[in-house]
């Protein structure tokens, strides 16, 4: 009795959604495109001080404005894919509907490729206008806008501080709080 | 860059050294993480224990065999499979895992896991020249054996209540699987 079968000639790809990621009931875990991705970053001391001290400048500076400043909290962009970025700006100031205004993303060597170049278009494709970048490996931080269906760099650097616009409250953020 | 320019689809390639840091159940296959049954079905469960008996009875004479239930069985640096059975005939020593090529392993498929446990594993196994690859199917109660000659696989025996003799090493095991469903 043979039975022949036909060796996997490609690898085959998980395509988990939503219910799945929360029957795994984890939270250092992202999913793009039905693909999991580890946060390796909880595991990274650098990683988290520059994220404590990121999280605590948009915390301080937003306090009285209305906005809330939370870290890893759920962002769910569509079925196959949940993201959780290390900082999260958010409006609850239209009854009922909660706002994503700002996104930051603490990255080093091992986060370039997903941060840079997946993320940035799939915060963009829910609506959110600010993205930026916290380099603890180049020491840089790097605030992109997305307008006119763009995303460009508005501004770049160590020392620098920026002026947001989020929901209507002006917000001056200085990054060199963070190095 | 323009934000609805439709993206490459990007893969993250982890090692064991990431997947000892995950938490959750997991198995590492290429390097893609791959989501095991939370809390696999009780008769999934009851058919794990019972071959682990039956083959435990078997080989309680043998030094050298192991039956692991579950283990980490790493085939390389980025794949990592946790069969549901697994024997072997070389001693543990301190290791945390098996990466040495068992004798047998078994999968207990489910719907979500079948096509994975049926051609991605199945591939595995052949390629890692595993002597034994049991397939069982609780949902339809039916056993495939598959045993490697030439380096591939042959589907030595099929059903619900088969019996089977194994060589494992110096070892002769008659198991009866009318028992297990």
């Amino acid at each position: 009795m043979v039975k022949e079968w036909m060796a996997a000639p490609f690898t085959i790809l998980p395509n988990y959604n939503y219910e799945d990621y929360k029957s795994w009931n984890v939270k250092n875990w992202e999913l793009i495109e039905g693909i999991p991705f580890a946060i390796q970053s909880v595991h990274d001391p650098l990683h988290q001080l520059a994220l404590e001290k990121a999280f605590q400048l948009f915390n301080n500076t937003l306090k009285d404005s209305g906005l809330e400043t939370v870290s890893q909290e759920e962002v769910v962009v569509d079925p196959h894919t949940l993201l959780r970025p290390d900082i999260l700006v958010l409006s609850k100031k239209t009854q009922n509907k909660i706002k994503f205004c700002l996104v930051a993303e603490v990255i080093n060597e091992k986060g370039i490729v997903t941060e840079r170049i997946v993320k940035p278009k799939l915060y963009a494709a829910k609506g959110i206008r600010w993205y930026i970048i916290v380099d603890i490996f180049e020491i840089r931080a790097e605030v992109y806008e997305l307008t006119d269906r763009m995303i460009q760099l508005k501004q770049q650097g160590k020392d620098f501080s920026f002026e947001f616009d989020l929901e209507g409250c002006k917000a001056n953020i200085d990054f060199k709080e963070i190095w | 860059m323009p934000a609805n320019e439709q993206p490459i689809k990007i893969l993250p390639h982890y090692t064991y050294d990431d997947y000892l840091k995950w938490e959750g159940k997991w198995e590492l296959i290429e390097g893609l993480p791959v989501a095991m049954s939370p809390a696999p079905l009780l008769k999934h469960q009851l058919i794990a224990s019972k071959l682990n008996v039956e083959f435990g009875i078997q080989l309680k004479s043998c030094r050298e065999c192991n039956i692991y239930q579950p283990v980490d069985y790493k085939v390389s640096d980025d794949t990592v499979l946790q069969p549901d059975l697994l024997i072997s005939c070389i001693p543990p020593g301190n290791s945390k895992f098996i990466d040495k090529t068992p004798e047998l392993v078994l999968e207990i498929i489910s719907p979500s896991t079948a096509y994975k446990d049926r051609y991605e594993k199945f591939s595995i196994y052949e390629n890692q020249e595993v002597h034994y690859y049991l397939i069982i199917d609780p949902e339809n109660e039916k056993i495939e054996i598959n045993l490697l000659e030439n380096k591939k696989y042959i589907l030595v025996c099929t059903g619900k209540k088969v019996q089977y003799s194994f060589t494992m090493q110096q070892c002769k095991v008659d198991v009866d699987f009318s028992e297990i469903w």
